[in-house]
């Protein structure tokens, strides 16, 4: 269904949640608000795990079919466990509450928690193994008094409180706290010299029972002795999953091996019975398996198979379609191999007979109920590890188990790999400061992991629309035909040709997302992240930044020693200074400009001046564990910090192995020749980057797992300093004093960059001057904090803070890009003139330097726009009809309804992306009333409110880049010069005066009224000798106009992909949409007035 | 005054002229219509060619599983990475450093498709990509292979079907084919038009030239206006273009005062200020207010058909020669000209990458019937061949030079169908 941006939801402006910045220099922020810092908001997830309704899952699955070679595995090895070892790449992990297994470890009366990880063999067999043995547990720091011998006696009456506590045993719990132990551990946060202290572990039988223990320590005495109401918990809100992974150091979609004899296989003849899917499945005890680094011939990756799925709904016009009313009609599958080039099954499910296509299989089904069982059957066959589509976790998953619910469908929702348990629909609210709000649904699917490429983009790219189409057209410059909604039910009701034309449609929307995974290199760089961060693959789409870190600072932790408190987030006023910006000096440079940057600054800092918990003096600290001086350093901000001398700090430690590693990925990608090889260390290398980016954040984000603001405020602290010190060092090394060809000047500075002026004329002296001067400052910085040289602007256009935009330099010979920052080229509430002018604009002056060009270009764009040459499609501004009842009136709401009141069916509906200009109208008229639909615009010729789109929206960022150059002058001579004098405006067919006014013909040549006796000739009897003249400058404006229109529809037809079916397509984001309406419109008119000459007969 | 032999002649361009336009169509309709019928034409001959040993299918009806030889009928569809792309052209993310348009885009990587009138198959097997073309009809002989591609075995063309006999009247008749003045309105080549004038009414050479029966201008009397640097604007401008008009006035005179002698037919080309879709509309007459005083001399249509004493006669200015050599690996225009024969279709390119116009439910550009004649003009040198078709079918193939480029015209003698080129090039 993606072609119909009625289907999905986004949000209006992936910005809406950034922090403005306030006015002046120091900023108030929360910790990040960089762009182009690849720091990742924090995020938390509110609600999700829908509780353990297990009568909701559990359910009796259909057995596994095998239909078709093409579609299932090849038959798995016959395995002898005693002989055989078993070695898979596990992709899914999760637990469950089940019976224990005689000769496993762990408590031997049920339930147990058991952990099953999915994954499959370089064979390409599916595996399920189950682990048994790891029990949760936590840490609650022990009360002086207790000793050894008392533990015994807090695991029997911490038991008994916990069962009575218990609503209903709805998993008839026996024994609730398995064992009580005294243990030495280190508190994670704040160094308190090296002495251990003493926590009691708390192992328990079943998860939830982690917080109700918690709980029920806190306030209630369960040891009339001792009280533990203040004892603070540690590492009890550690997910379970991540817990055991930690434990036995599995990290993300990693290796598993277990050796020969370790395990046991399951078969019809086992006790206990297989209860998944796959083809081979398992036991194993917890401390037996084998769990491999991802590193040299770990780091492969086994031939997953990869479902990509679209379905097609016959909605009822004008309304988006509902499960309970409108029927799937069609759903298409690709399925590839990870690593193959092209899909190894394709297919489409349709209702009503279709004509066969060539390449793909076509199944057709007289009812929608046998369609969706057949394809329930058909995704249980096929096996696959990963589910994947467009906007599959909103749209098409929800809607099949709603529709197959609705007509109930016996056995559709076990798509998941455990037999008896059924895929359901929960909502999930994340909030994250990368992305906003945003309410999901998820499904699970035991054993496959959805890969919705929607959530990918919305994560990793700030596009303009993320309609597959707009998506396809930007990264694999490919369209698609976008064929409008009230067509698809036409297409349904037609016969088996116009069925199989929406077919292909349904085929292309189920490949698309797989070409663009493959491009977009996806699933190996989401592999890569889970191997590097250590968790699972699934989470990583579906939760946010913090797991990421939480997991390697666990990791990191535990082979210390070191636990970790159970912080209770909540949200904090306190705030610290952000980073600094030395404050610009606006201009436009045409001398080369260099940039200093640091090189990953915030690790580095950590690093170089031991930033951690563990290595925190908290406040009389100090004196109590009699530190000196030269054993802690004082930050900027005011926090005191142990030296490495006295200890190492953990997140020092992870982020140098994390850059180590990332130097050793760009290392092995060197020399790296497999294509594929190349994708996964290149994967790897900028997930390294970005994570140790995000641990900062980790440390800064309130609402999270355990901010530490001495930590962010420090680095933020210290980053200032050294942006000022970088500037103090340039300035008085670089003078005309000290033999230099001009005093330096740092320009501007922001974050981790400093821009000097060195006064140089050319690029090759100011990559000299800015290499040397990067040794010489580096060298004043701890180590590994490193200042690099790494780009020249020339020239540099600089407007404001964080808006700036340069001709980007490595080497001398040739620019690397352009380089635009904070300009707005891609707000989507922007019409398409404002990014076309814009960026003509920069690219005349920064790579023609050619600043006369570019006002010269402006003054054009604003004279054609205000003698109406603009093509309408420039103007066009989309908006998504979100509801329907803002508080404010709002343009594209009020122009849906104008629309629905003249066409019901093919008016937007709720969710659509309404497409809008705005008109001219009489003065005062409101903005939101000026909305009109651009189809209606050009077929009427409505006039454009040119005004408007001057001042509201080509004004601001024009003045914005142009005030460097113009100064105070920018606005006189770009908004009220002399081409702003002429204007013109259509004369519309509607409204108004229209009905009143009747049409008088005119000269072709001087456009004076036609005399009497000449209202049917071309021109008037003055302009009649120039008649040869003036025929041919019609003749020739036709012309160019033919031209245009042959190729803009042969385009359109070539586009759709068939040369003998008429173009369906109402892609309004397609840049030729408009244009190719507007070009009939021209045509005819200009045809007229060829015609008027007379026909050419001889 | 020469007197000059005569010849019978009838114009047979009406197809060509345009009465009425309709430009709210859209292109799939003259596509289908080129396969229906190009369908009628060709299934007769698939049948006796293959002598009805293969069915004739669609290829909705192939599976895979049935590898069974068939015949399919349908459109060619040359899938070229490198196609110049309007879309490709005005999308705001390219804008840095824009891909000028190629010159060539044929590629050895085109992917060749067959389209029947509902699906599309791609071909490979007996069939070279390099010399074909988007838009050609064909029957195919072949099977489909289990990849879902289309093994072809053979293939056949109409080869611009059955071609009356020549007639021959037994007495010298000469036609005059020439194309590209490049007239702009300043003294270009004066002595040469001049020389050429003069031996066209008989004052060099003798009187052989009252042989002479009709003179044909294929396209291109008027220069190319200077470019101007064309950005790809999203706004239509409007262009004057006094150049041209000047040299309208200039050619105006020449074809005066060889309508005098004999009869001159001239067609629009590329660059000539007339329409820009095939078929260009024939001149408006006050465009030339001296030539056309003369009966003598009329503007027709790209492409002209006409017929001489009951021999066919048929070309184009050149556009669909030259469009055929940019998107296919075919190097020389004469055989370009040829394939257009052989595949029965005067411009297959059109309209894909050939402006056309937008035609419902006729295809004028197919040539139905074969003719005794085929030229284009335009071409950079004079070629000529007399062309065999396999049902005996002889065709006198003729790339009539650039006149501004050779100072040399064509000349074809309608009894024997020879073929000569003559230079009137004066030592300056």
């Amino acid at each position: 269904m993606s072609g119909f941006s009625g289907k999905r939801k986004f949000p209006e402006n992936g910005n809406a949640n950034k922090n403005g910045n306030t006015a002046g220099g120091k900023q108030q922020k929360k910790w990040n608000d960089e762009e182009d810092d690849d720091f990742d908001g924090m995020d938390f997830d509110m609600g999700g795990e829908g509780g353990d309704d297990k009568d909701v899952l559990l359910g009796e699955g259909p057995e596994n079919q095998q239909t078709s070679v093409k579609w299932s595995r090849v038959d798995p090895p016959n395995l002898d466990p005693s002989a055989d070892e078993l070695t898979f790449q596990q992709i899914d992990i999760e637990n469950y509450l089940g019976e224990p297994m005689p000769g496993m470890p762990g408590p031997q009366i049920g339930p147990v928690p058991i952990i099953r990880m999915f994954g499959i063999t370089m064979e390409g067999n599916s595996v399920c193994c189950h682990v048994h043995g790891f029990c949760p547990y936590f840490y609650i720091a022990a009360p002086r008094s207790f000793e050894r011998k008392d533990c015994n006696a807090l695991r029997e009456a911490l038991d008994k409180k916990v069962l009575a506590d218990m609503r209903s045993n709805k998993n008839n719990v026996q024994e609730a706290v398995l064992e009580v132990q005294l243990v030495e551990r280190l508190n994670i946060y704040g160094y308190q010299g090296d002495d251990k202290q003493r926590y009691i572990k708390i192992t328990v039988t079943v998860p939830k029972l982690v917080a109700a223990a918690v709980r029920l320590l806190s306030n209630q005495i369960i040891l009339s002795d001792f009280d533990f109401q203040d004892c603070r918990a540690f590492e009890s809100n550690i997910d379970f999953d991540i817990r055991f992974m930690v434990d036995t150091h599995v990290v993300g979609c990693n290796w598993i091996e277990l050796p020969a004899g370790t395990w046991r296989i399951r078969n019809k003849n086992s006790k206990p019975l297989p209860e998944s899917r796959c083809q081979i499945e398992v036991d194993v005890a917890y401390d037996k398996f084998i769990s491999h680094e991802p590193e040299g011939e770990w780091s492969k990756v086994a031939p997953f198979r990869i479902l990509s799925f679209d379905i097609e709904c016959a909605g009822r016009k004008g309304i988006f379609p509902e499960a309970k009313m409108d029927p799937v009609i069609q759903i298409a599958n690709m399925v590839i191999r990870q690593g193959d080039p092209e899909p190894f099954i394709r297919n489409v499910f349709t209702l009503n007979n279709c004509a066969p296509i060539v390449g793909s299989e076509v199944r057709c089904f007289p009812k929608e109920t046998e369609l969706l069982d057949a394809w329930s059957s058909f995704v249980r066959e096929v096996d696959p590890d990963i589910l994947t589509g467009y906007n599959i976790n909103n749209f098409d998953i929800p809607y099949l188990l709603n529709r197959a619910a609705h007509l109930k469908v016996k056995n559709f929702e076990y798509l998941g790999r455990i037999r008896n348990i059924r895929s359901v629909i929960k909502e999930q609210v994340l909030q994250s400061k990368q992305m906003g709000r945003r309410e999901n649904k998820y499904v699970n699917f035991e054993g496959r992991v959805p890969f919705d490429l929607l959530f990918v983009l919305l994560r990793d790219y700030k596009l303009r629309s993320y309609t597959l189409n707009a998506v396809s057209y930007h990264f694999l410059q490919e369209q698609k035909e976008d064929v409008h909604h009230s067509i698809i039910t036409d297409l349904q009701n037609g016969d088996e040709q116009t069925r199989r034309r929406l077919a292909m449609y349904c085929l292309k929307d189920a490949y698309l997302p797989l070409r663009l995974l493959d491009k977009l290199m996806s699933i190996v760089n989401y592999m890569e992240m889970a191997r590097v961060t250590g968790v699972p693959l699934e989470s990583l789409l579906t939760r946010g930044q913090q797991i990421k870190v939480l997991s390697q600072l666990l990791r990191a932790a535990r082979t210390k020693g070191f636990i970790m408190p159970a912080y209770q987030s909540k949200a904090s006023e306190e705030q610290y200074e952000g980073a600094t910006v030395i404050e610009p000096k606006r201009g436009y440079y045409a001398d080369p400009i260099a940039t200093l940057d640091f090189a990953s600054l915030y690790p580095s800092i950590m690093i170089a001046h031991n930033l951690c918990y563990t290595t925190l003096v908290q406040p009389g600290m100090k004196e109590r564990l009699g530190l000196t001086d030269s054993q802690v350093e004082r930050t900027p901000a005011n926090n005191t910090f142990v030296r490495s001398e006295v200890r190492n700090g953990l997140l020092p430690e992870i982020l140098q192995s994390l850059l180590a590693a990332r130097k050793r990925a760009k290392n092995d990608l060197k020399v790296e020749k497999d294509p594929f090889r190349r994708k996964v260390l290149d994967g790897r290398q900028l997930a390294l980057k970005i994570s140790a980016n995000s641990v900062y954040g980790f440390t800064g984000a309130q609402v999270g797992k355990l901010p530490c603001l001495e930590i962010s405020g420090s680095v933020t602290a210290y980053g200032r300093t050294m942006i000022e010190l970088t500037k103090n060092e340039v300035e008085t090394h670089y003078k005309i004093a000290n033999n230099y060809e001009n005093d330096a000047v740092v320009i501007y500075g922001d974050t981790d960059s400093v821009m000097v002026n060195f006064g140089v004329k050319t690029l090759e002296r100011a990559m000299e001057l800015g290499r040397e001067a990067a040794e010489i400052v580096s060298a004043k910085f701890v180590r590994p904090i490193k200042l690099e040289f790494e780009k020249v602007y020339y020239p540099y256009l600089l407007i404001n803070k964080k808006r700036y935009a340069g001709l980007y330099f490595t080497r001398p010979e040739t620019y690397d890009k352009m380089d635009c920052k904070g300009i707005e080229t891609v707000r989507r509430d922007n019409s398409p003139l404002v990014a076309n002018l814009m960026n003509t604009c920069l690219q005349k002056l920064l790579i023609e330097r050619n600043p006369d060009g570019a006002v010269e270009y402006a003054k054009r764009i604003i004279a054609d726009l205000l003698c109406n040459r603009v093509d309408i499609s420039q103007l066009v501004i989309t908006k998504e009809l979100a509801k329907t009842d803002y508080a404010a009136k709002q343009a594209h709401v009020e122009l849906a309804n104008k629309m629905k009141k003249r066409d019901p069916g093919t008016a937007p509906k709720l969710g659509d992306r309404v497409p809008y200009v705005i008109c001219a109208a009489a003065k005062n008229t409101p903005a939101y009333m000026k909305a009109e639909d651009p189809l209606y615009v050009l077929e009427n010729c409505v006039p454009i409110d040119a005004n408007y789109y001057l001042e509201q929206q080509l004004s601001k960022p024009l003045l914005r880049i142009f005030e460097p150059l113009l100064g105070d002058r920018a606005e006189s001579i770009l908004l009220k010069g002399e081409h702003t004098r002429t204007r013109s405006v259509v004369t519309s067919k509607v409204g108004g005066l229209a009905g009143f006014m009747t049409k008088k013909s005119s000269c072709l040549g001087c456009r004076a009224l036609m005399p009497n006796g000449y209202e049917k000739a071309a021109l008037c009897p003055h302009c009649e000798p120039r008649m040869s003249e003036l025929y041919q400058r019609e003749i020739m404006a036709k012309r160019s106009l033919e031209e245009t229109f042959d190729r803009l529809w042969t385009e359109c037809q070539r586009c759709q992909g068939s040369l003998h079916e008429e173009v369906l397509c109402s892609n309004r984001d397609c840049p030729i949409f408009y244009m190719r309406q507007k070009i009939r419109m021209d045509l005819d008119t200009q045809e007229k007035r060829v015609q008027r000459f007379g026909a050419p007969d001889w | 005054m020469l007197s000059r032999s005569k010849s019978e002649y009838e114009d047979l361009s009406n197809k060509f002229r345009l009465t009425s336009f309709d430009y709210h169509k859209q292109y799939s309709h003259f596509y289908a219509h080129r396969l229906r019928e190009m369908t009628s034409l060709l299934l007769p001959l698939a049948e006796e060619h293959w002598s009805n040993k293969y069915a004739v299918k669609k290829l909705c009806d192939l599976h895979e599983e049935q590898t069974e030889t068939c015949i399919i009928i349908g459109t060619i569809y040359k899938h070229q990475a490198h196609k110049p792309s309007i879309l490709r052209e005005i999308s705001e993310e390219n804008q840095l450093a824009p891909q000028p348009p190629r010159e060539h885009y044929a590629d050895l990587e085109d992917k060749l498709i067959l389209e029947d009138e509902l699906q599309r198959v791609r071909l490979y097997g007996k069939v070279d990509g390099r010399f074909m073309s988007t838009g050609v009809v064909c029957a195919v002989l072949g099977s489909i292979e289990e990849d879902g591609r289309f093994d072809v075995e053979e293939i056949l063309y109409y080869e611009a079907g059955p071609q009356k006999p020549l007639s021959n009247k037994g007495y010298n008749r000469k036609l005059v084919l020439l194309s590209g003045i490049n007239c702009t309105g300043a003294d270009d080549y004066i002595d040469e038009l001049n020389l050429f004038q003069h031996w066209l009414c008989g004052n060099v050479f003798g009187k052989q030239n009252s042989q002479i029966v009709r003179v044909i201008v294929a396209g291109n009397s008027v220069g190319k206006a200077t470019e101007e640097s064309q950005t790809t604007s999203l706004q239509p401008r409007n262009n004057d273009n006094n150049g041209a008009v000047k040299a309208i006035c200039a050619i105006d005179g020449w074809f005066a005062s060889w309508s005098k002698s004999v009869s001159i037919d001239i067609m629009p080309g590329a660059h000539d200020p007339a329409n820009f879709m095939l078929p260009q509309q024939p001149f408006h007459p006050f465009m030339f207010p001296k030539a056309s005083k003369s009966t003598s001399f009329r503007s027709v249509p790209n492409p002209y058909a006409f017929s001489l004493d009951n021999n066919q006669f048929v070309g184009c200015s050149g556009q669909n020669i030259n469009d055929l050599l940019r998107c296919t690996m075919i190097e020389k225009p004469l055989e370009a000209l040829r394939s257009t024969l052989v595949w029965g279709h005067l411009a297959p390119t059109a309209p894909d990458t050939l402006a056309c116009y937008p035609y419902v439910d006729t295809d004028p550009l197919i040539l139905q019937e074969c003719p005794h004649v085929y030229f284009a003009g335009n071409c950079d040198v004079f070629e000529t061949d007399l062309h065999k078709g396999s049902k005996k079918q002889t065709t006198r193939l003729i790339c009539i030079p650039n006149f501004s480029k050779t100072q040399s015209i064509a000349v074809v003698d309608l009894d024997t169908l020879d073929c000569k080129e003559i230079k009137f090039k004066t030592d300056k």
